[in-house]
């Protein structure tokens, strides 16, 4: 990957929690197991497929 | 070549991540509201919620920052109830914390029954201070089987109030996006 997919792992993982916590907060969804275990795993898939993908320049 | 294996570990990865995600989503669509005949009521501070309050939009509300707020239910169920038990609880992702349970032989076979639940008892639940409480909407689901048949429900409660972890999941939300973002700089080589 050329990108930096430990850190987009993480961010992913983490973005899908509080994303569930935010969504359950303001009553737009219950902590289903689609927001508790979903979310997370979509996160996760994005922040790999940012790593992936890089379209960004050096850092 | 080396390059080559790595884009085919890393494509299996992001495809069984995928699939997972799928198989999570498909039983979202669950049914609510009470299957099996069974019927019932609460009256929480002076409202009455029932097996239609069932959705996001229309939740049995708990007014959990009140102190000494009494829950007054009442059920029915159509069937044989001898030898009955069941339980209550909230839905957290794939688990079930218990909010209450019950059961006995029931020789009389009484069908009708009612009671009140303290939600003074429910907050105590919580292994937190009331005001670190997660508020917000959440599901609840009971099941109540018998000798002559079995109830299956869902119901939605909103905890009433507002506290700080509203505005950390948003800030959390926002920091963490960016950090994604952040991964799709491209390393120095």
């Amino acid at each position: 990957m050329k990108g930096h997919p430990v850190l987009g792992f993480i961010s992913g993982l983490l973005f899908g929690l509080f994303l569930a916590l935010a969504l359950q907060q303001f009553g737009i969804m219950p902590l289903n197991t689609l927001s508790v275990i979903g979310f997370p795993i979509i996160g996760i898939i994005l922040g790999l497929g940012m790593a992936a993908w890089a379209p960004f320049g050096n850092r | 070549m080396k390059c080559h294996r790595a884009r085919l570990r890393n494509g299996k990865l992001v495809l069984i991540l995928g699939l997972m995600a799928s198989a999570l989503i498909l039983p979202a669509t669950a049914m609510a509201g009470i299957e099996g005949g069974c019927t019932g009521s609460v009256v929480i501070d002076g409202k009455t919620y029932g097996p239609n309050n069932d959705t996001i939009d229309n939740p049995i509300v708990v007014p959990i920052e009140k102190d000494g707020v009494v829950a007054l239910w009442e059920g029915e169920v159509p069937f044989d109830n001898r030898n009955h038990e069941g339980r209550l609880g909230m839905v957290i992702g794939p688990w079930t914390i218990s909010v209450a349970e019950w059961g006995d032989a029931n020789e009389a076979n009484v069908t009708a029954n009612s009671g009140s639940y303290s939600i003074d008892e429910f907050k105590s639940l919580f292994p937190v201070s009331e005001s670190l409480i997660p508020r917000g909407v959440y599901e609840l689901s009971g099941e109540h089987t018998a000798d002559g048949g079995r109830c299956t429900g869902t119901v939605m409660v909103k905890l009433e109030g507002g506290g700080i972890i509203p505005i950390v999941a948003v800030v959390g939300a926002g920091v963490t996006f960016l950090t994604m973002l952040s991964a799709g700089f491209r390393r120095q080589s």
